[in-house]
């Protein structure tokens, strides 16, 4: 037996944090199959990321949806302690201030992290739409332009069947994405895949959504 | 080992993560020791940027060019007596290993192989005679662009007055002094997030270089390791050591019968894989107890 496996403890410094917002569509036109598509991808995400015992307690996930209106669904929460949501569909596609909300919420959790002394992983916003945004939406990409040129997050947008993939360039610093079809899950165990390599100590990031698998080229 | 009776002993691991082996990469870490005549210490522990394809040559290169440097400045030029002296040391240290990297990627697509050694070789003795010039002639462009030997660096130098050391990314260098309190001579640097730090690679790596030099008569031990090992070994919010950490390590090297596999195989244990999954390296250098050495040890 190792001995020094028995005498050297261990500091306890707290987890360094990858904060991830999820930022959904769930407007009318998700109704049916896109929407129970994109509700299985969620599951699917989860059972996933907490296979993962260093990305359970290092991810964080937060959910906000625009269907109608607004919402936060889920606020950070460790990834080990998420519960995919079951979403429901209605209203029109308030994009731009669901975009600002999420922005604002990482903010927020940055804020936290250092008046807390936690370390952390650039965070990541994922939007979902099939449209296009039914309110003013340039301040919104002001934003999340300015938050990219200072690096302060990564923004991707990922575009599923009828969405507006013109506006969508405007508003995402980087080229967005075309889903396959409803392949939600895939895209969404890509994701996870991504954010427990970054909550890995030292591995290069993601910085563009990849053609193959999910996406259309 | 050399013939010359040896003032420390010096024991050196470097493991691979369990998520590099997972996809299938080596260990990007490197470290290397040397005792030399006159009772000198160059310690030297490297890790390559886990995102870069070279970076394992890197490290292994940067380590090597490093202590040669310090060895052959510390021959020709003396020991300084003043911290300054010792920070143009670490500073040509540091200088030698960014050249050597220079040489690795500029000869890399020749098909010359990117061994340490002789690349290293060529390079420190253009650099110890002239530290500070820049190249006459302007460089062609690389053959391998010079960011994928991307990697950290951390030097310490010990005799029996002074420990200087410098530290270019994350990991630490710790040092018990006499009294056997100890301390964190260079910090993890990270910017704003944990995944990113300076390596020697980078334009402004000898601005961002962290330097500390101590005038330490019966310094006790010295321990450098890697990031793998910073959120187990140091009280990262104050930037501390763990004494429940380091204790015990230092014990354990202390002793003639302790192995650097028995090391190795600490750093590999599922207790630490279980906390990180990154490179681990920890070169652990402890004092001996000589007689003459009665005089300046309190214990």
């Amino acid at each position: 037996m190792n001995r020094l496996d028995e005498s050297v403890e261990f500091a306890q410094n707290p987890d360094p944090r990858c904060p991830c917002v999820l930022l959904l569509d769930t407007s009318r036109s998700m109704t049916g199959e896109p929407i129970e598509a994109l509700n299985e991808g969620l599951r699917a995400f989860q059972t996933d990321i907490q296979q993962d015992p260093l990305a359970q307690r290092r991810v964080e996930v937060a959910v906000v949806t625009f269907g109608g209106e607004v919402q936060v669904v889920q606020e950070f929460v460790t990834a080990g302690q998420f519960v995919a949501p079951t979403l429901t569909t209605g209203g029109n596609t308030p994009m731009g201030a669901a975009i600002i909300r999420a922005l604002d919420l990482v903010r927020d959790r940055k804020a936290q992290y250092k008046a807390n002394g936690v370390s952390y992983y650039r965070p990541w916003v994922f939007m979902i739409t099939d449209g296009e945004p039914t309110d003013d939406w340039a301040s919104a990409a002001q934003r999340v332009h300015d938050e990219e040129s200072a690096d302060g997050l990564a923004f991707f947008a990922v575009g599923v069947a009828g969405a507006e993939m013109q506006t969508l360039s405007q508003i995402a610093a980087r080229q967005p994405a075309q889903l396959r079809g409803l392949e939600f899950a895939q895209m969404f165990l890509w994701l996870s895949q991504s954010q427990k390599r970054v909550s890995a100590s030292k591995v290069g990031e993601q910085t563009a959504l990849p053609p193959a698998g999910w996406a259309t080229v | 080992m050399s013939d010359t009776p040896s003032s420390w002993r010096v024991l050196g691991a470097s493991v691979a993560g369990s998520g590099h082996r997972k996809s299938g990469r080596g260990c990007d870490d490197a470290h290397a020791y040397r005792q030399l005549d006159g009772d000198l210490l160059l310690l030297a522990v490297a890790d390559g940027a886990g995102s870069m394809p070279h970076s394992a040559a890197g490290a292994a290169c940067a380590v090597e060019a490093a202590l040669d440097s310090a060895a052959a400045t510390l021959a020709s030029q003396g020991i300084p007596a003043e911290p300054a002296g010792w920070e143009a040391v670490l500073d040509a240290a540091l200088r030698a290993a960014r050249s050597a990297l220079e040489t690795l990627a500029e000869t890399a697509a020749a098909g010359e192989s990117d061994t340490a050694s002789e690349t290293v070789a060529d390079a420190t003795d253009e650099v110890t005679l002239e530290a500070g010039d820049e190249a006459a002639e302007p460089p062609e462009p690389p053959a391998v662009p010079l960011q994928q030997y991307a990697t950290t660096l951390l030097v310490a130098l010990a005799t029996p007055e002074f420990v200087a050391a410098a530290q270019i990314g994350d990991g630490a260098v710790v040092m018990q002094g006499s009294e056997g309190t100890l301390e964190v001579l260079t910090v993890p640097e990270h910017g704003e997030y944990l995944n990113e730090t300076t390596f020697v690679t980078a334009t402004d790596y000898l601005e961002r270089a962290q330097h500390a030099v101590r005038q330490q008569p019966g310094v006790r031990a010295l321990a450098l390791l890697s990031d793998g090992l910073q959120m187990l070994a140091l009280d990262l919010e104050r930037n501390e050591a763990f004494r429940p950490f380091f204790e015990p390590l230092l014990a354990f090297a202390a002793k003639p019968e302790a192995t650097e596999a028995e090391l190795a195989a600490f750093l590999d244990s599922d207790r630490i894989c279980e906390r990180t999954d990154d490179d681990k390296t920890l070169v652990l250098a402890v004092r001996e107890w000589q007689p003459s050495d009665a005089a300046t040890t309190s214990h």
